[in-house]
């Protein structure tokens, strides 16, 4: 089998991510928790690969361990809608045009109008803001969208004559929608969810920029940045080296996303020019 | 008029009346005691007392959300406590730049996106293609407030070209103000261009392949006049959708930005709100954004039966 | 010399290669038929012509016209020929017109794009031709769509499209294949007239021998890329030397030898069965439409016969196919099978339900492609209430594909890895893993090649001897149908026109619509075929 360039590199900068991410829950180069203000704002070099912050702290420790927080926000974010999503999609699929599937679907829309931003700030309003008001904003955006992606996708299958000859055969439609829809959907979900994880790592970084999301002392990209920004003009590297780590692992999600759809649909399409 | 045109109405206003109610049961309902809830624990009975009154808290839930809907429908918004102004009043006075920025947005990310899009459509599979198609992936994968700050270090701190934030009010001129918002502007846009050049390119391409393209071809229309007259405007359409659900991004990416450039608007706004725990602000900033999405949505929906002869129905 | 000719022509896309070595002549006026089977390079042949090739394909040899070696020629100056001298039609006439331009503006695009006319006058220009191809008037206006249209007026609108230049070819690739008999017959008879008219070359590419009997000159027959042999229309249908052509014409309304055994027995009874489809009771929608689908059909099926359904797009066959296999409401009547009630939607009584089975004409989608051949046939052993030991179901599984002429091997293979033939000859063991009555066969063999088609009707009834099966035939086409059915109903809008004796009905048609039916159906005379002999 010939594997797409982008899912080759995608599949290696994701790859990346989570194996420093995984090696910072045992180990770091230095403890972010400690401060050394002597050693403020270092350059990179061999001992401190990307430098220090304003408190003499590790870059590169710090966005080891800010991993942990983006990609389980983002990973639990995903899980919601998966969870919750697909369900719904797949009795929206089954029961088409009756009034629990406009119901689902209005619902859904109705969603849609929130951003997850907006939906960060009803909660922080009134729980006051965390991780786990991050992780809900982000994750009930996540519900229309792969409830959307499922129902499209098995709509299409319920049109199919294998799926007639199931009904025959005299299964219902919840045994229909478990053994020969989601089987049939699957690659997609996957393709949808390694987008929604990457769109997740984003919508983290800008709730905690703006103070929704984790609270300090916490370390996470998107707070690093917002701490960064007052001292840009002397320490552009405090802002460069974490924003350039949100777009390799978002990039890396999104090229595995698409390499992944070129993997197991390899249509074609020639065009007449 | 058309069916079509009467069932997206009635979802418009069921829509905006469930959101109302999502809004109203999160502020009003979840907190319990809005007034303490404002106020803190260390409150005085009184003070609690005295802004229950002011409020309105002492009437039923109900009687609360009919006289807030009816508000709003007649431009009451209710009055901020910490300002102690009408929010309508603070709104107005930050819509004018939060519409121009979101606006301005709109029209950077289309002007560089159907271009791109169809640039790279047109050359489906070889290296301009590719490498176009490599600049989308990084321009989304690029948080906008990251990017924001990358401007201002480029274009503010180095080159000195722009200020790093701020407005300096519409009755100083147009393009001075238009120059104040060219970054943010920018920086929001830049990951919408990405996505909708994109989309431009599979829905050009999805169109390329289709079987009417071939005939126009056939007919002898060079490729570029086939694109022109035939593929474009069928492309037009998931593109039309794209730019509605966009929308809400964009929005929450104005929120961000604004603070990152320090420009008093509806972002801002809301900020101030969280911050000062003043839930009537929140409330109805909340609810005009969401608003703003529902009807944006709408209006696609019509652009729609502006584009599609065939949801036009004939008597 | 003719005014066109191709000579040595090869075409390869990617590495493959599609088409080899193709000559042939045009003459002026004339009509040649390309015939070949999906696969043979008919419509890339075609496509050559005009140099509208998918990307990645590498072409010699050469295309002449009018003297010039037109497949040299850059894009720019095809362009002046295309749609000018040589225009050309397609199969699918819904998709061929961009659905949000009006079907006149669509009509004039060419006048534009080749001639000096304004705007208006190439509207007039436009109207004029929709006129020509007798397009009802009442869709001669302005702000006229595609999807206002059926398919039939779909294609004369693009028929229009290419004759309003006058060109010197029209290339129509399986011009009415997509269509319904009657409706394919007026496209043929005004496609013919309009050619000779103006003395325009027509190269007609179909799958159907039948309709290059009654249209084309000389014809060409095609197979893998390669034209085996062209000639004159009488003497290839005559002589039918190469044996490649023999085969595709003995398929030609083939007539597997007819099965004559039924009993008085009733096995299916539909009583005065209607069927409405009203459009989803949502939320939000305004208005509620109530269209009849079904109306007040009743006939009764015997036990071994086999029971034809004929009706073109619309008249309501698949929906009775849908109600009689209980997935769909019936509004009124009711279905009986062996005297027991068919309850829509209701799967509590398996025994009624494995009482019958289908087979469907898709053979792409009839299939789910994540599972192995061995599951996809056992699925039906769901309905027995016998709990079947893993060996019984093995043993069950190898028996029924041995018997459709696959190989016990072949079990635990992908449905990918099967060809449209193979695909439903596994449709056919799956329908009869667990013995049932009735067989329900719709459009079974209507996407096959005609080669394929025969065989596969030769194994049904086969198979309908050795088990004494009763079937449901149903299909859009007549003449397969009279070949295979004992009795015949003939349907038109939901409603049963004329039924009976399947000889009877092709020979003697009693009512307007079924004689217009049986009149539409392309048949090659035995004059062409026998070579002078006439007989019939």
């Amino acid at each position: 089998m010939k594997f797409p360039i982008s899912f080759i590199l995608g599949f290696l900068l994701s790859l990346f991510f989570l194996v420093i991410t995984i090696i910072s829950f045992f180990w770091v180069p230095y403890d972010v928790e400690t401060l050394n203000i002597a050693n403020r704002l270092m350059e990179p070099s061999f001992e401190n690969l990307l430098g220090t912050d304003h408190f003499g702290r590790d870059i590169f420790s710090m966005i080891m361990i800010g991993g942990q927080t983006s990609l389980s926000v983002a990973l639990i974010a995903v899980g919601l809608g998966l969870f919750f999503g697909v369900p719904l999609g797949l009795i929206s699929a089954s029961w088409r045009g009756s009034l629990l599937d406009d119901i689902i679907m209005r619902a859904n829309d109705l969603i849609f109008a929130f951003p997850s931003l907006v939906i960060a700030i009803l909660i922080t309003a009134v729980f006051g803001p965390s991780a786990f008001n991050a992780i809900l904003a982000i994750g009930i955006f996540n519900i229309p969208v792969f409830a959307r992606v499922t129902r499209g996708a098995a709509i299409s299958i319920w049109t199919l004559d294998f799926i007639s000859s199931a009904r025959i055969a005299g299964k219902g439609s919840f045994r229909i929608s478990l053994e020969h829809i989601l089987p049939n959907i699957l690659n997609l979900l996957i393709v949808q969810g390694s987008i929604q994880f990457s769109l997740g790592i984003l919508a983290e970084a800008g709730l905690s920029y703006v103070g929704l999301g984790v609270q300090p002392p916490t370390p996470s990209w998107g707070r690093m940045l917002a701490d960064s920004q007052t001292m840009i003009s002397f320490a552009p590297n405090l802002a460069l080296f974490p924003g350039i780590t949100i777009i390799l692992a978002v990039l890396g999600l999104n090229l595995l996303g698409d390499g992944t759809r070129d993997l197991v649909d390899p249509r074609l399409k020639d065009k007449i020019k | 008029m058309s069916s079509y045109f009467f069932s997206r109405l009635k979802i418009l206003i069921l829509s905006l009346f469930f959101a109302s109610l999502i809004i109203f049961f999160m502020i009003e309902i979840i907190p319990g005691d809005p007034a303490s809830f404002m106020l803190g624990i260390n409150a005085e009975p009184e003070t609690v007392d005295a802004l229950r009154k002011e409020l309105g808290l002492d009437i039923s839930r109900f009687e609360r959300y009919f006289n807030w809907i009816t508000g709003m429908l007649i431009g009451d918004f209710g009055v901020s406590y910490t300002y102690r102004v009408p929010v309508s009043e603070l709104v107005m006075a930050r819509i004018g730049v939060s519409i121009p920025l979101a606006l301005y947005a709109i029209f950077l990310s289309t002007l560089i996106a159907i271009p791109i899009g169809i640039f790279s459509a047109s050359n489906h599979g070889n290296f301009k293609d590719w490498s176009f198609m490599g600049f989308t992936q990084l321009g989304i994968a690029i948080p906008n407030f990251w990017f924001a700050m990358v401007l201002v270090l480029i274009f503010s701190i180095y080159l000195k070209w722009f200020s790093a934030g701020g407005v300096p009010g519409w009755d100083k001129g147009f393009f001075i103000n238009l120059k104040a918002l060219t970054l943010p502007a920018f920086a929001l846009a830049l990951p919408q261009a990405s996505i909708l050049a994109r989309i431009m390119r599979s829905a050009l391409i999805e169109t390329l392949s289709q079987d009417y393209f071939r005939t126009a071809r056939a007919s002898g229309l060079t490729f570029f006049q086939a694109v022109k007259k035939h593929a474009f405007r069928n492309a037009l359409i998931p593109v039309l959708t794209i730019i509605g659900l966009q929308f809400s991004f964009l929005i929450a990416g104005a929120i961000i930005i604004e603070n990152v450039f320090f420009l008093p608007g509806i972002g801002r706004l809301i900020f101030q709100g969280i911050v000062q725990r003043d839930l009537i602000v929140v409330e109805s900033v909340v609810m005009l954004l969401v608003f703003s999405v529902i009807i944006v949505n709408f209006l696609v929906d019509m652009a729609y039966l502006y584009v599609d002869p065939r949801l036009r129905v004939k008597k | 010399m003719s005014f066109f000719s191709i000579k040595n022509f090869n075409l390869h896309i990617r590495e493959k290669k599609i088409l080899n070595d193709i000559s042939f002549d045009l003459d002026k006026g004339e009509v040649l038929g390309i015939a070949g089977e999906s696969g043979s390079g008919k419509s890339l042949t075609a496509l050559s012509i005009l140099n509208l090739l998918p990307n990645f394909s590498r072409k010699t040899g050469f295309i002449y016209f009018d003297n010039k070696c037109i497949s040299d020629f850059t894009d720019k100056d095809m362009c002046k020929i295309r749609g000018k001298d040589i225009s050309m039609i397609f199969q699918e006439p819904m998709t061929a017109l961009n659905p949000l331009k009006s079907i006149n503006e669509q009509v004039a695009e060419p006048l534009l794009i080749h001639s000096n006319h304004s705007k208006k006058e190439a509207l007039e220009i436009a109207n004029y031709y929709l006129e020509k191809v007798e397009l009802p008037t009442n869709l001669l206006n302005d702000n006229v769509y595609p999807h206002e249209l059926s398919g039939g007026q779909q294609q004369r609108v693009l028929i229009a499209k290419s004759l309003v230049l006058k060109p010197r070819i029209i290339i129509a690739d399986e011009p009415t294949t997509s269509l319904d008999v009657t409706t394919q017959k007026g496209i043929l008879d005004l496609l013919k007239n309009l050619v000779n008219q103006d003395g325009i070359s027509l190269l007609l590419i179909t799958h159907d021998l039948a309709v290059l009997a009654q249209c084309a000159h000389r014809v060409a027959i095609m197979k893998s890329g390669e034209i085996l042999e062209i000639g004159n229309l009488e003497e290839i249908f005559k002589t039918k030397k190469h044996p490649y052509t023999k085969k595709l014409l003995n398929s030609v309304n083939y007539s597997p030898p007819k099965k004559n055994t039924s009993s008085k027995n009733i096995l299916l009874s539909v009583k005065s069965v209607s069927t409405s489809y009203y459009n989803s009771q949502s939320l939000f929608s305004t208005k509620q439409n109530k269209s009849n689908i079904l109306n007040d059909i009743s006939f009764e099926i015997y036990e071994g016969e086999i029971f034809g359904v004929v009706g073109e797009s619309g008249s309501g066959k698949s929906t009775l196919v849908k109600t009689i296999l209980g997935l769909q409401n019936l509004e009124k009547g009711e279905i009986l099978i062996k005297n027991k009630i068919i309850k829509a939607n209701k799967f509590d009584d398996l025994s009624i339900r494995s009482m019958m089975q289908v087979v469907f004409q898709d053979p792409y989608g009839s299939f789910n492609p994540r599972h192995r051949i061995k599951r996809l046939i056992a699925e039906p052993f769901f309905l027995l209430n016998t709990i079947q030991t893993k060996k019984e179901i093995d043993e069950k599984v190898n028996y029924a594909l041995e018997e459709v002429g696959l190989s016990p091997n072949d079990s635990y293979k992908f449905i990918h890895e099967f060809s449209g033939g193979q695909r439903q000859r596994i449709a056919i063991a799956r329908a009869l893993i667990i013995k049932p009555k009735l067989l329900i066969l719709d459009e079974a063999v209507s996407s096959l090649d005609v080669s394929i088609k025969a065989q596969i009707l030769d194994l049904l009834v086969e198979l309908a001897y050795r088990y004494n099966l009763t079937y449901l035939f149903v299909s859009h086409d007549l003449s397969v149908v009279q070949n295979i059915a004992n009795r015949v109903i003939v349907m038109k809008s939901g409603e049963i026109v004329e039924q009976g004796k399947a000889k009877q009905i092709l020979t003697k048609p009693k009512k307007d619509y079924t004689k217009s039916l049986v009149e539409a159906i392309p048949i090659i005379s035995r004059r062409l075929l026998n070579g002078g002999q006439i007989a019939k």
